[in-house]
């Protein structure tokens, strides 16, 4: 069990979000000329990183706003989270990883 | 068009012990809000509306008369009302520029009551109910078992209310009764 800090709420309890995927991926616009590859890429494909992975998170049973997160996939580490319009948070640099796998 | 029929999910049922107890309270019209509260002119024309500023912190709760305003998140405001919600929300959409949705039926309001009122509802959330963090004029929407709730603070006596959609009602009755011997 962990504390999840909510941007507009708070520290609250893990039990109340639940997690949604990599976060940052636009939507693509001209939609119409897309390839079936491309349509495949922006639908299926992640980066799926052994290591820090910045995350769309929401507070379901909270205030049910959206909201990122920048958490390690390995040891749970949350380092931030962060309301949708804010700037991305820099992934932590490998001085500050430790030596049990997380890397950045 | 049927005729409207006012009803609670629970019939207004209450249960009683030793130190606490739990009533379901009268229907009451219940509006949701959403508009830029920031900004000035929806903000000064829903709280002419009102009577109450809509410019809420997070996570409280205000009351005038027999209207209170909920906090539920930077754009949105749940409102308790017993005046005619049909005619605030047509007044509210074209006059405030927000979206006003009439939810009277959503949701099922139980009152807690009693010395034993913080252990019961300690007993199902995971939100930390001590009067040093949630004080009366808090709310926060929260987990109760399964259920989604919204939890507000009252009294110090203590008094507190839990909103539950109305389909979870009966479950979160239940479960409040069941604890309510063990705590
Ligand atoms: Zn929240």
């Amino acid at each position: 069990m962990f504390i999840i800090n909510c941007p507009y709420c708070g520290d609250r309890d893990q039990t109340e979000f639940s997690c949604h995927g990599e976060a940052h991926i636009p939507r693509p616009t001209e939609t119409a000329q897309m390839s079936d590859d491309a349509w495949g890429n922006y639908v299926f494909f992640r980066t799926n990183p052994k290591g820090y992975h910045r995350e769309r998170w929401l507070h379901t049973h909270g205030c049910r706003r959206w909201f990122n997160a920048l958490r390690h996939t390995v040891t749970d580490e949350f380092v931030t989270t962060y309301k949708i319009e804010d700037p991305r948070p820099p992934l932590p640099t490998e001085s500050q990883t430790s030596s049990d796998g997380r890397q950045s | 068009m049927a005729n409207p029929v006012i009803a609670t999910p629970l019939n207004e049922a209450d249960f009683s012990i030793d130190g606490f107890s739990v009533a379901e309270l009268d229907y009451s019209g219940k509006i949701n809000l959403r508009a830029d509260f920031e900004s000035k002119h929806a903000n000064q024309s829903l709280t002419k509306l009102l009577g109450i500023d809509c410019q809420l912190a997070p996570n409280t709760y205000k009351t005038s008369g027999d209207t209170s305003v909920f906090w539920l998140g930077p754009n949105e405001r749940l409102v308790y009302t017993n005046g005619d919600v049909d005619a605030m929300v047509s007044q509210w959409r074209n006059k405030a520029g927000c979206a006003a949705v009439d939810v009277s039926d959503y949701s099922s309001v139980l009152k807690l009551s009693g010395p034993k009122a913080r252990d019961v509802i300690a007993s199902g959330t995971p939100f930390d109910i001590h009067p040093e963090v949630f004080s009366v004029g808090d709310c926060t929407q929260t987990r109760f078992g399964n259920a989604t709730i919204l939890l507000s603070n009252h009294s110090e006596a203590p008094e507190f209310q839990i909103q539950v959609r109305w389909s979870f009602a009966e479950y979160v009755f239940e479960y409040i009764k069941r604890v309510a011997r063990y705590v």
